[in-house]
């Protein structure tokens, strides 16, 4: 199998104003987020990263998306490099994270036409495409009301077709189901395994041991900015469950560090 | 390109598809400034004109025939009174409690005048008391009057030559377009830049700091569009809304015009400007607002939060309001050197513009440096949209 998405090396630092070291109750000036993280996807894939609150998944997947500009390292989407050619490394997935909004203002049919053209779509490829997506996720009744006036599950749904206005090969979704009520939810875990079906790559990233074990293929385990161990499902639990296998690395990288 | 449109069709779209906002900004100035306007001229013209039905009236003391023979013709109503009751008239008159003018004429008068006419003047010439109250239109007006016939009849006297004999009351020959070009040149400029940086400063801040403020503007990050064309597109957009609320406001100060000057001022613009003048303006203006977008724009993508952007903005309108009343007040040198200023600038291009008087090396200074200003700042404004610590600073 080809990787067709390779980090490589991946740093990223934070620094801390005076307010966030008061939040984080932390005497440093700087939190390291990410740190010598690398792994591969490989094409028609769905790679979970999984890891706990502020383990830098979200972090990582802003660098890959050219949200964020690593600290040093590079990662490789389709062959283009997030730090050389981020215009291309754009045109080439799609991204999709709670901090991504719409426009409350316009409708999902009005944003649909507008990223379609950001992503200079044919018209007539773009309108098979929205109506396409629009019925399978419910939207088409919606498809004139503004935003603003959206349930959280529809402007969820929303959101998700719009970042794949472009048909994009590679799809990185951060915490896909978070906030979604479980028929919700059901319905964008299936749409992920469809799109895989089609041949995408998908990297998902998650807290939620459950929702890895049912999607992906491989796996990596990021322990605060670390990558704790990158492998096929299988060879990450072994006879265990993930639940298990994940505490015992978890435990083991806290001892190397002194933690407990 | 393509990216810029885009961008540009989304801000309109934006703008004006939310009528209520759209109105208020385009037309909302306009109406109220007509309205200002009209009701100030109004307001002016009860203040300084004369009471039409109120003849200018005299309260002499020893006015001599050849002068009354003068005054009578010109409408005066004189009132002879006697010396002693001159300190009374004066603090009458002081309290606006009589519309008139006093003067004492020393008894004397004729006696010089006649030695005057046979060349063997005595010194020193005599004096004439003139009291009025410029405060009171109708005393002002009388003193006006009464001034200009006594030049006369001192003209008359020593006589080396005439100046407008025969042609007194038709001599001043400014004329209505004349008046309107110098109002409109003071005030113009100064009003349409304060109406154009409110403008520009209530939709700045709303659509790139409101923007970032939303996470809407990240949204944009992760697509192709280049960084450039977002800034350009957000630029430009905002140039055109300002554009068009300029034009309604310039065509609401000219309609108010002939209230404010307070006349039955018949003009035509069209008459008065060339169509080079009029290219002009819309140059300068649209320079003008290219620079002030900009320079909002770039406080927008600053500041971290909405709220922040309207508090910064601030200070940006005030100097823009200063800057832009300067020529109003000062008569600074006509050098080329001052027109690198912005906003003084264009408010002194146009100024001199309406007023048909200008260096057009000036003009030129002023349109390229605001177009040099804009471009740097349309730099900086895309170094902003890639940089992270800005887009998403918290
Ligand atoms: N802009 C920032 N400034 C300072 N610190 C940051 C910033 N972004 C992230 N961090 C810190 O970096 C670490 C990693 O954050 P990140 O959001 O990547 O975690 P995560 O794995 O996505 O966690 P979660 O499951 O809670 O979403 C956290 O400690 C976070 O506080
Ligand atoms: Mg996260």
């Amino acid at each position: 199998m080809e990787a067709i998405l390779r980090a490589d090396k991946l740093e990223k630092t934070f620094r801390l104003s005076a307010k966030q070291q008061k939040l984080q109750k932390t005497k440093e000036k700087t939190k390291i987020a990410v740190h010598n993280l690398s792994f591969e996807a490989y094409e028609g894939e769905i790679f979970g990263l999984l890891g706990p609150n502020g383990a830098g998944k979200t972090t990582t997947l802003r660098m890959l998306a050219t949200l964020i500009k690593a600290d040093s390292g590079d990662a490789f989407v389709d062959g283009s490099s997030i730090v050389t050619q981020p215009g291309e490394v754009r045109g080439k997935i799609g991204f999709l994270t709670s901090e991504l909004r719409l426009e409350d203002f316009f409708t999902p049919n009005y944003l649909f036409d507008f990223f379609s053209r950001l992503h200079k779509i044919d018209p007539a490829v773009s309108d098979k495409r929205k109506a396409e997506l629009f019925k399978k996720f419910g939207i088409d009744e919606f498809a004139e009301v503004k935003v603003a006036n959206l349930s959280t599950g529809m402007k969820q749904k929303s959101s998700l077709v719009i970042s794949l206005v472009h048909d994009p090969n590679i799809i990185i979704f951060d915490e896909p189901t978070n906030g979604l009520d479980v028929i919700t939810a059901r319905v964008v875990t299936d749409f992920l395994v469809d799109l895989k079906a089609q041949g995408k790559t998908i990297i998902v990233s998650t807290h939620i041991f459950s929702l890895i074990e049912k999607l992906c293929d491989r796996v990596g385990v990021i322990i605060n900015g670390e990558m704790a161990v990158c492998d096929s499902l299988v060879a990450v639990t072994g006879e265990k469950t993930l639940e298990d296998a994940f505490f015992d690395l978890y435990e083991s990288y806290a001892q190397k560090e002194g933690l407990i | 390109m393509s990216g810029i449109l885009t961008i540009m069709k989304k801000e309109f779209d934006r703008f004006f598809k939310d009528k209520r906002t759209a109105l208020s900004t385009i037309f909302l100035p306009g109406i109220i400034l007509y309205a200002i306007y009209s009701f100030m001229g109004t307001g002016f013209d009860n203040l300084f004109s004369p009471t039409a039905d109120i003849p200018p009236t005299a309260y002499v003391v020893n006015m001599p025939e050849s002068i009354r023979q003068m005054a009578e013709p010109a409408g005066f109503i004189i009132n002879d009174i006697s010396e002693a009751v001159v300190p009374e008239l004066k603090e009458q008159l002081a309290e606006r409690e009589l519309a008139a003018i006093i003067m004492v004429f020393p008894e004397d008068f004729d006696e010089h005048i006649a030695a005057f006419a046979a060349g063997t003047p005595m010194y020193p010439a005599p004096n004439i008391e003139l009291y009025a109250n410029s405060l009171d239109p109708n005393s002002n007006n009388a003193r006006w009057i009464m001034t200009s016939l006594l030049d006369v009849y001192r003209g008359t006297l020593a006589n080396p030559f005439d100046i407008n004999r025969d042609i007194f009351a038709e001599a001043d020959l400014a004329t209505e377009e004349g008046v309107a070009a110098t109002v409109i040149s003071m005030i113009l400029p100064m009003v349409l830049m304060m109406m154009l940086v409110s403008g520009v400063a209530g939709l700045a801040p709303e659509s790139i700091a409101g923007e970032k403020d939303r996470g809407t503007i990240a949204t944009l990050l992760v697509t192709p569009l280049k960084r450039s064309h977002l800034a350009l597109g957000k630029i430009l957009s905002l140039t055109a809304i300002s554009f068009l609320s300029g034009i309604v406001t310039t065509i609401a100060l000219i309609l108010s015009l002939p209230n404010m000057v307070g006349g039955d001022l018949e003009m035509n613009l069209m008459e008065m400007y060339s169509i080079t003048d009029l290219v002009m303006i819309v140059v300068v203006v649209l320079t003008a607002i290219i620079f002030l977008t900009t320079a909002a724009s770039l406080i927008s993508a600053f500041a971290k939060s909405l709220k922040e952007a309207t508090t910064y903005i601030g200070p940006l309108t005030i100097i823009v309001m200063i800057l832009s009343i300067v020529p109003m007040l000062i008569n600074l040198p006509d050098v080329p050197q001052l027109f690198l200023i912005p906003i003084y600038s264009s408010a002194q291009s146009m100024s001199g513009i309406f007023a048909m008087e200008y260096e057009p090396l000036n003009i030129l200074v002023t349109v390229v440096s605001n177009l040099v200003y804009s471009c740097i700042g349309g730099f900086a404004l895309t170094k902003m949209f890639n940089s992270e610590k800005v887009m998403f600073a918290k």
